[in-house]
């Protein structure tokens, strides 16, 4: 197959990058916002733990297990009627932030969990015998001592996200899952289909690469 | 300072129920620096971490500066807390933070004065526990006994009465253990402060402590002060961690004991008849000779004494004149054969 590449047109691929990269900021921004206090609330409640609680951790852990084990394609049909009665559309930029989000705050929620798990319990005792609240042990111990692993779990995510962005392109969500879709499945262009996985590969790359840099400042051990 | 009465704490692993403390009563006068040794599994941990409640007992009483802390709120605790330093085994530093700022953190979390008088009074524990040089580097940088530098400043920042020291020594090597310990006896002198160290090495009870508690299986079987208990020490528990120390059981081992033809004595002196030459007079007096089979002579915190095993060769009577005789200068006579 004869590959032709003067045919591609790079303004609409600048567009649908641009139009990833905003689905990405801001799923990822909603994603952390809501999924850190959800794992800083699932590590919280577990068994010895701050504020044991096995009654909200199961529920919480239950919730978070159900949104995990639904396939993304799947919950972005299901989420549509909710998208649209959220943010008044389940098209474009806008249309695929919530689904992005409900798809990656547990995930997120789960990483951070782990993270947390691995601040030494000798070091929040000694923090505690100085008499300090709980709400100090989170703000001061918890999350400054976990944050290589919060910036990890931060970067995953991101990546994460770039494949759903991806994905949802499928139900019209813009970007370059949208433009490969279109193109490079409907039309047969291999070429817009070849730019965007490159595109995609950049991004992932950039991302892993950010974070490794961003973890590795933060790790003080 | 600290009266415990009757504690009792039983863990409950996997439905079996493991019990830690059985019965613990003592009191810590102000000043004092109150040891409690114990061999692994004994409860020290367990006792020590309800002085601050991180343990809540089962029943029992637990009065810091004559309050019962058992029944206090969560915030009155906190400040109960804030007035009990503690320091670590392990030390749990926050990695995150420098030196400084692991100081800094109690008074971040007391909101106690400005951010000057913070670094300011930062920059006095350093002082004190000999780390200004290292303040703004991060515990992964510091040797074990640096770190535990930064443990007890930290635990001394909020200036608080009580100090817990949950095995202070145990991860590091002798002569960091002595320099450790000479900085906490210090800190007891010149702050007043009241110390309870746990430890299961006699060596650490008898370079610093006043008075001693051994537990054995969540029972205090001994209690006293340090050169009574550390000298004539009764339960069998105490004995062989005493021995361990003194290398009694080297004696044994080595077969002196067995092969002496004299009678054997094992001799005991503090305070001033350390220095004096108990030996030579006694042998010149009632005419006896001797050989030495074991000797220490050395210190309780600040009080020397001597440990001698004796053989002496001589006529019976002058043998019992002469064990009147070093009773009346105050030394303890056992005799071993
Ligand atoms: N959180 C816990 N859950 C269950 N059992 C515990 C717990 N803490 C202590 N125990 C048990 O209580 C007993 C006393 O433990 P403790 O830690 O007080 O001993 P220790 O004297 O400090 O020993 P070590 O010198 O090994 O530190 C042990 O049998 C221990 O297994
Ligand atoms: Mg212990």
């Amino acid at each position: 197959m004869e590959l032709d590449w003067s045919l591609l047109d790079w303004a609409e691929i600048g567009v649908a990058t641009w139009d990833t990269l905003r689905m990405l900021g801001w799923s990822l921004f909603f994603t952390v916002l809501f999924g850190l206090p959800l794992g800083v609330l699932l590590f919280l409640t577990s068994r010895r733990q701050l504020l044991a609680n096995g009654w909200l951790n199961r529920v919480l852990s239950f919730v978070a297990n159900v949104l995990r084990s639904v396939p993304f394609l799947i919950l972005l049909v299901v989420m549509i009627p909710v998208t649209a009665w959220l943010v008044g559309t389940s098209l474009g930029v806008e249309g695929s932030i919530p689904p992005l989000v409900v798809g990656a705050t547990p995930f997120f929620a789960r990483l951070v969990e782990t993270a947390l798990r691995e601040v030494d319990r000798g070091v929040i005792e000694a923090v505690q015998s100085l008499g300090a609240t709980r709400w100090q042990i989170v703000w001061k111990v918890l999350l400054p001592e976990s944050r290589p692993g919060l910036m990890a779990a931060v970067t995953v995510t991101a990546i994460t996200l770039v494949s759903y962005t991806a994905m949802s392109g499928v139900i019209g969500g813009g970007g370059l899952g949208d433009l490969a879709i279109r193109y490079g499945y409907q039309r047969f262009q291999t070429e817009v289909m070849i730019v965007t996985v490159v595109i995609l590969i950049a991004m992932v790359q950039a991302l892993q690469m950010a974070g490794d840099w961003l973890v590795a400042r933060v790790s003080r051990k | 300072m600290i009266r415990l009465e009757n504690l009792q704490k039983t863990f409950v692993v996997d439905g079996r129920a493991v019990p830690a403390l059985n019965g613990i009563s003592l009191d810590v006068p102000e000043g004092e620096v109150f040891g409690i040794i114990g061999r692994s599994g004994a409860g020290k941990s367990t006792l020590i971490r309800m002085l601050n409640l991180l343990e809540r007992p089962d029943s029992g009483r637990i009065a810091i500066d004559g309050r019962d802390i058992t029944g206090l709120s969560d915030a009155a605790l906190r400040g109960v807390r804030q007035q009990i330093g503690m320091v670590f085994q392990h030390f749990n530093l926050l990695s995150s933070r420098t030196v400084a700022e692991n100081v800094r953190l109690p008074l971040e979390l007391t909101a106690s004065g400005s951010r000057a008088e913070q670094d300011a009074r930062v920059a006095e524990l350093l002082e004190l526990v000999g780390l200004a040089a290292h303040r703004d580097k991060y515990p992964s940088q510091l040797s074990g006994g640096q770190k535990q530098r930064v443990g007890i400043a930290r635990a001394l920042a909020n200036r608080p009465k009580l100090l817990l020291c949950d095995e202070a020594t145990s991860a590091l090597d002798p002569q960091t253990t002595q320099s450790i310990l000479d900085l906490i006896a210090d800190i007891n002198r010149k702050l007043n402060l009241t110390v309870v160290l746990i430890t299961h090495e006699m060596g650490v009870i008898r370079r610093i402590a006043d008075r001693v508690a051994v537990i054995d299986g969540g029972r205090i079987v001994e209690m006293g002060p340090v050169a009574e208990v550390f000298l004539h020490p009764q339960h069998a528990a105490t004995q062989s961690m005493v021995a361990e120390l003194s290398h009694a059981d080297e004696l044994a081992d080595s077969g002196l004991l067995d092969s002496a033809t004299g009678a054997v004595w094992r001799l005991t002196f503090v305070g001033a008849t350390t220095h004096e030459p108990i030996l030579f007079d006694t042998a010149s007096r009632y005419g006896l000779s001797f050989s030495l089979l074991q000797g220490t002579v050395s210190r309780l915190k600040d009080l020397p004494y001597g440990q001698l095993v004796v053989e002496w060769h001589g006529e019976a009577a002058r043998l019992a004149e002469a064990r009147e005789g070093l009773s009346a200068r105050n030394v303890v006579v056992e005799v071993l054969r």
